[in-house]
């Protein structure tokens, strides 16, 4: 399969040649020209995670970059590389505090993920590190990292009553002193995604990764894979790393199961996101996909799927965030019930009464309950008045008097 | 000045060493530093093996296309020593070594090529997470300096 790069800009296509020379062997890409914006090259590498593919790529392919060129790049390496040994330092560390409390714990992304899928710490650059454990070791294993030297950022106390109610899937913490940033994780996604990994299963099937001379336990060759999708996907594919990741896993992991991830993804439901995500790192890396893969991959829903996010990423636009987002979240499934649950879990929280209704119309302890058929009339109310009135209005040819589709942000949402 | 039949041993305890296309990545767990050796400076430090003599490393700089000059040996060396990567400290007087740009000069290279073919090592030094919890000030993963490329 062959990429459209029309449309993007020379920098992207050169970041996009890079990639596909780490996977292919083969460096393909018009003559540099000594009009190429450099620092524009390093922002969408730097943007995209992948500074130290696109460095490795054009060094080894002997590319004649100026000093210039070759300076910026070679010190965001530099930076690049120290801060993913420096994170490895602190992962290993953690993991021996979490052990010493007998904690299960699994190292998702961030260096275990380059030690496997790379077998080097410096191709992959990391910004934070994400630890999973069960929901019922949170406490402790939060109080492992609070005598590490964390405190949960964002004012947050704790992880409890998150974890309680279900709503996230991690707690951030930070460094006191140093800054690392840790993700403290007790489900793989969100509740919205609707993707349900148990910790059992995925305990069970563990691998153990050596990182610097250390022992880490992380996710089996198949989770990983599913979970770099499911991944991906959360992020509607926005970044060049995520994929570059599962077509490493794709070409580095010869040991990967296809049987059993497909069958898994079966029967969690997410087997468009896994072809979704297989479709793209093949388009972009230039990787070959296993021939049982290419009927399921080639599918209709998946192509246009790819297309539009290629587009994104080619024009460097921002990924779709809200409803556009949740849309992408449905395409991406394949299940109604889970197409139903993200959707639901999208309008849920729209049809809880709000500060704006209980400002509006201030009801005793006793009738509160009607606020609830009083935010629905309120929904009503702004549908007719931001999309259906303006579509009569246009068709009868009614003159306007006051423009409805202007959004502020007081009245973008009832 | 120092003998030229000096066999240099590269340190290998307590590193982890990652290989790119043209560069040698080196982790030091003691130090928490990290080192770019580029290629003349990571060709020096694998035949610092015990055995063979600096005179014999220099013999075989052009399979990294650079003279077979002794200083260029000596430079690295120095570099290496710099950044902790060989055990013990190499016997020379740096007081007799040329600079970086004297080099350049004396081998008769391009000054735009001299940068990447002389040995050089960029260096990062990451805070440890023990200074961190001592009470350090903060300290963030700091910007790479450039090692052995000042004359």
């Amino acid at each position: 399969m062959q990429a459209n790069f029309e449309g993007g800009s020379r920098e992207i296509a050169l970041v996009l040649a890079c990639v596909r020379a780490h996977y292919t062997g083969r460096y393909r890409s018009d003559p540099i020209s000594a009009e190429m914006a450099w620092s524009e090259v390093l922002s969408v590498a730097s943007c995209h995670g992948i500074v130290p593919l696109v460095f490795a790529s054009l060094t080894a392919a002997g590319e004649p970059l100026s000093k210039e060129a070759r300076e910026l790049l070679r010190t965001e390496f530099h930076r690049s590389a120290a801060n993913s040994f420096l994170y490895a330092t602190e992962l290993v560390r953690l993991f021996d505090s979490l052990r010493e409390r007998k904690i299960p714990a699994l190292a998702l992304k961030g260096p275990a993920l380059a030690t496997l899928l790379y077998g080097k710490l410096s191709l992959r650059t990391v910004r934070d590190l994400d630890i999973l454990v069960e929901k019922n070791q949170v406490g402790p294993a939060m109080e492992v990292l609070r005598a590490c030297g964390y405190v949960p950022a964002e004012g947050l106390d704790g992880a409890g009553p998150s974890v309680k109610a279900g709503l996230r899937k991690h707690a951030l913490l930070t460094h006191q002193r140093a800054g690392f940033n840790v993700e403290l994780h007790w489900a793989v996604a969100d509740p919205s995604f609707a993707l349900p990994l148990n910790f059992d299963r995925l305990w069970a099937e563990r691998q153990i990764v050596t990182i610097l001379s250390q022992p880490v336990a992380t996710l089996g060759l198949e989770d990983t894979l599913l979970t770099m999708c499911a991944h991906a996907t959360n992020h509607c594919w926005g970044s060049l790393k995520w994929i570059c990741d599962i077509a490493q896993a794709v070409s580095s992991l010869p040991g990967l199961d296809w049987g059993r991830i497909l069958a898994r993804a079966q029967r969690l439901g997410c087997s468009r996101m896994l072809f979704v995500s297989l479709a793209l790192a093949s388009e972009l890396c230039g990787i070959s996909l296993p021939k049982k893969l290419e009927a399921d991959v080639s599918s209709t829903k998946v192509r246009r799927l790819c297309r539009e996010v290629r587009t994104t990423l080619l024009l460097d636009a921002e990924p779709p965030v809200n409803l556009n987002r949740t849309l992408t979240y449905i395409r991406s499934r394949e299940r109604l019930r889970d197409r139903m649950r993200i959707a639901l879990r999208f309008i849920g929280p729209e049809l809880r009464p709000n500060a704006r209704d209980r400002a509006l119309v201030q009801l005793p302890d006793s009738f509160q309950f009607l606020y609830f058929p009083f935010r629905l009339v309120r929904i009503a109310l702004f549908c007719w008045k931001r999309a259906i009135f303006p579509i009569i209005q246009s068709a009868l040819d009614w003159p306007r008097h006051r423009d409805w589709t202007t959004t502020s942000p007081e009245t973008a949402s009832p | 000045m120092e003998n030229s039949s000096l066999r240099p041993v590269a340190r290998q305890a307590n590193l982890t060493i990652e290989e790119l296309p043209t560069e040698l990545v080196v982790y030091d767990h003691l130090r928490n530093s990290m080192h770019c050796l580029n290629r003349s400076t990571s060709f020096v430090w694998r035949l610092c093996d015990g055995q063979t003599t600096i005179e014999q490393i220099g013999a075989r700089l052009p399979e990294v296309d650079l003279p077979a000059h002794l200083d260029i040996v000596r430079q690295a060396l120095k570099t290496l020593d710099k950044a902790h990567l060989l055990v013990g400290k190499p016997q020379f007087a740096e007081s007799g070594l040329p600079t970086r740009r004297q080099l350049v000069h004396r081998l008769g290279l391009a000054a735009g090529s001299a940068a990447a073919l002389l040995p050089a090592i960029a260096s990062a030094t990451a805070p440890t997470p023990t200074m961190a919890k001592s009470g350090d000030k903060d300290k963030k993963p700091k910007k790479p300096k450039k090692n052995g490329q000042d004359d």
